[in-house]
């Protein structure tokens, strides 16, 4: 067992002493909020944890790395990574009785810097994540109409026909391109404000702010319904889902193991990195949500739950989702059929209902024979139901452009169209009450703000400021923006702030008063598998999938897809180098967190050096006062 | 049906069932035609005044046969598309306004319920601190407040009243 731990002096008078944490806790009672039952603390956790990433990101890995086989990779570093780390920020949150500011310096003021990075991340991610809320809103809007906006392209200024673009690409990915983002051609080509964007925009702020505006107090109401909606509309949409033609076929494909898979490392890293994002860990919200527990608050069971659940839905939501796939799959496969028959019955002059899928391999053959010139004159298009499972299944593609197809072509689309996209807002706000607190209380900690503003008003600037950033999300070149943010602003700094974390309560707080704290708390010593882990395998976990991150994103070339109607292969995206200046900002976006960590601690330490040692405390100034009756309880 | 038609378009009484030409007929109803000017019976009439006239009279024509622009195809003939149901105003619109009237009702009240909340703690707390002070202006003497001393019965010294006779010399 490592048994090192670093040289901490003074964290005695830094944290409360277990003794005193009894005491403290009616003392807060009044001023420090705390959560009106365990329900609200749990479904908080589980809508933070669950988010979008469960529904379009998670499927999209599972099939494309081996299908079933990709569970064990999942499983295996769900409970050797995802579970002590959770176990970990409940922990220490529950323990220290702050934000992540808070408990950071408390462990050691050099340390600092990993509670800013958490803020800096929470921030960057909520600014672009609260922007495809506002898409979904828009889709929402939308949706009260039958039939939907895009089931059908609009038609050109003779009538004669569809719209070019549309009539190329198709009318989801028109109405995705053209009449939700009016993209442009590439990022540098800014345009302008999209209003109705923006209009969305300033709905989801305003949800979200109605929601956090007193932190946990609104947010504890709010989650009954944002966390156990999804859940519901979920199952509803299995229930549909499998009685549409092709839906089996999609999970089939799904499920469908392939061993070999394991064997690539690519498999093992991306599960690796899909459990550490899905746990929404590193943003310094569950530490929060965690220090307004009680004291005795059981955090080991709760961590194990939560991964549970977290588990759980991102293989439910999978289910559902390629339940959908398979439908719409089929019915792509059914249309392309279609005109194949129609090509060779119209070819050949043959009756109607004479070729159906069953006989047309015969067919075509029976009228190659006949007539090969005439044959060989016709063109029929390949008709292979895998492409059509695997194709464009992840992120904003399977939401906007998948999905909405797929509910077209079910009857009553237009609820199902509102019950979807009711689920993705709910999905996305629960996720961003863990970020909204992730960016108020260290503000809070850091004592930046005067403590005479009242909590709304801090909640409202927040909002209000990041709302008018995201203002560069409402351009043509938008969507680009928010890709190049979603893969760089949270994917490197959180792994390195994870990292800090484990070290920092391992090694620099020392896991042997955390294994006594743990065991004051819940009333026994935290066991084998949770020291093995802590200490040694998540660590190390960790590392790898850093190192594995920063070696592929290094060597990549910086590309990003583009929609561009002038692109010869249209409507496939074209992949374009990122202009020089995007580097600046990636650098900017991903390393001035990860930088902020070791800035903190330098200036913590070089100001330590600078004060001489005796001068710490100023002059102690006492009251002396005569007393002849007494003196008045003050 | 055709020489119909280009009677229509061509405001012309003269042409006749005989004027259009038909080849290639085939057994699933498909074949070439031309339209001869009824005049000379030699030239045809232009390709673009047919096709102009057929567009004008496709609904009477797709009607004749109980056909539609699907099922009845003029090769090279577009046909002019319905356009899709297009609603009065946009829906979304009237959704957004709602939902967001919604939120600024919340958002008025909830901050309302705020101030009124902590204007009540605050005053809650205002009276707190006058009671305490009431009760330190208690006046003291050595921790014990004075009101408590005037007891009109008085204290009655223990040693005294425990006092043997004994102890204490005769007078």
């Amino acid at each position: 067992m490592v048994r090192l731990v670093l040289p901490n002096p003074g964290l005695e008078d830094r944290i409360p002493s277990l003794g005193q944490l009894e005491s403290i806790e009616t003392e807060e009672a009044s001023s420090r909020p705390k959560w009106d039952n365990k329900a609200q603390y749990m479904l908080t956790c589980v809508g933070f944890c669950v988010g979008l990433g469960n529904v379009w990101r998670f499927p999209y890995l599972c099939q494309s790395h081996g299908g079933g086989a990709f569970m064990i990779p999942f499983l295996i570093l769900l409970v050797l990574e995802g579970i002590p780390l959770l176990h970990l920020e409940f922990a220490i949150g529950q323990r220290l009785r702050k934000g992540s500011v808070g408990v950071w310096s408390s462990i050691h003021p050099a340390l600092k810097g990993v509670g800013v990075a958490s803020m800096l991340v929470s921030f960057t991610v909520g600014l672009y994540y609260n922007t495809i809320i506002a898409w979904v809103t828009w889709y929402f809007f939308n949706s009260f109409q039958d039939p939907l906006p895009w089931s059908a392209c609009p038609l050109n200024a003779n009538q004669t026909g569809y719209v070019e673009e549309c009539a190329r690409s198709s009318s989801v990915d028109y109405f995705w391109y053209r009449e939700t983002l009016n993209i442009s051609t590439s990022i540098s080509e800014s345009g302008s404000i999209q209003w109705w964007i923006l209009l969305c925009l300033t709905c989801a702020w305003s949800i979200l702010y109605v929601c956090t505006i007193r932190g946990i107090e609104t947010t504890g109401k709010a989650v009954y319904i944002t966390s156990t909606l999804p859940y519901v509309v979920l199952t509803i949409f299995l229930i549909r889902g499998l009685t549409l033609k092709g839906a089996t076929k999609g999970i089939v494909f799904l499920f469908t193991p392939n061993v070999t898979e394991l064997a690539n490392p690519v498999t093992w890293l991306d599960a690796g990195a899909q459990v550490f994002y899905s746990f929404s860990l590193a943003f310094g919200g569950l530490i929060s949500f965690s220090s307004y527990n009680s004291v005795h608050n059981n955090c080991e069971m709760d961590s194990v739950i939560v991964s549970v659940i977290n588990g759980f839905t991102s293989v439910y939501a999978a289910t559902v989702v390629y339940s959908i796939i398979g439908f719409r799959a089929t019915e792509r496969f059914d249309d392309c059929f279609s005109t194949n028959i129609l090509t060779l019955v119209n070819g050949f002059d043959l009756p109607e209902g004479n070729v159906t899928q069953e006989n047309f391999e015969e067919m075509k053959l029976w009228c190659k024979d006949t007539d090969p010139e005439a044959f060989a004159k016709l063109h029929f298009q390949t008709c292979d139901m895998n492409t059509f499972l695997s194709e464009g299944v992840e992120g904003t593609g399977l939401a906007f452009i998948v999905f909405t197809e797929a509910i077209t072509k079910m009857p009553a689309s237009p609820l199902w169209s509102v019950l979807f996209f009711i689920m993705l807002f709910c999905l996305g706000l629960s996720s961003m009450f863990g970020n909204m607190e992730g960016v108020v209380v260290p503000l809070q900690d850091l004592k930046i703000i005067p403590k005479k503003w009242p909590k709304e008003l801090l909640t409202g600037l927040i909002c209000l400021g990041t709302y008018l950033l995201a203002f560069i999300f409402t351009l043509n070149s938008g969507q680009y923006w928010l890709s190049l943010l979603d893969s760089y602003a949270g994917s490197i700094p959180l792994l390195i702030v994870a990292f800090c974390e484990m070290f920092a309560v391992v090694y620099v707080y020392g896991v042997d008063r955390f294994n006594r704290d743990i065991e004051f708390m819940i009333g026994h010593k935290p066991n084998i598998f949770w020291q093995v882990t802590w200490r040694v395998v998540s660590p190390l976990l960790m590392l790898a999938i850093f190192l594995f991150f920063l070696v592929v994103k290094v060597n990549e070339e910086l590309v990003y897809s583009v929609w561009n109607p002038a692109y010869e292969e249209f409507p496939k995206s074209e992949k374009v180098k990122y202009p020089g200046w995007v580097y600046a900002v990636v650098v900017v976006v991903a390393g001035v967190p990860c930088l902020v960590i070791p800035g903190f601690a330098i200036y913590k330490l070089l100001r330590n050096r600078c004060q001489k040692p005796g001068d710490r405390h100023g002059l102690v100034s006492g009251l002396s006062t005569a007393s002849i009756n007494g003196d008045l309880k003050s | 049906m055709l020489a119909y038609a280009m009677r229509r378009y061509l405001v012309q009484e003269t042409t006749q069932i005989s004027n259009v030409l038909l080849c290639n007929v085939t057994s699933r109803v498909s074949f070439w035609f031309v339209v001869t000017n009824s005049f000379t019976n030699m030239t045809t009439i232009p390709r673009n005044d047919v096709e102009a006239a057929i567009r004008m009279n496709r609904n009477r024509i797709n009607n004749a046969f109980l056909l539609t622009d699907d099922t009845l195809q003029f090769l090279e003939i577009s046909s002019t598309l319905a356009p899709p149901a297009e609603q009065p105003r946009p829906t979304w619109l009237i959704v957004f306004g709602v939902i967001l009237g919604i939120i600024v009702i919340g958002i008025v009240l909830v901050v309302s319920f705020g101030i009124y909340h902590r204007k009540r703690y605050k005053n809650a707390e205002k009276t707190e601190d006058l009671d305490d002070k009431y009760e330190a202006a208690i006046t003291m003497e050595n921790r014990i407040p004075c009101h408590t001393l005037d007891l009109k019965a008085g204290q009655i010294n223990g040693v005294y009243a425990a006092a043997d006779d004994d102890r204490f010399t005769p007078l």
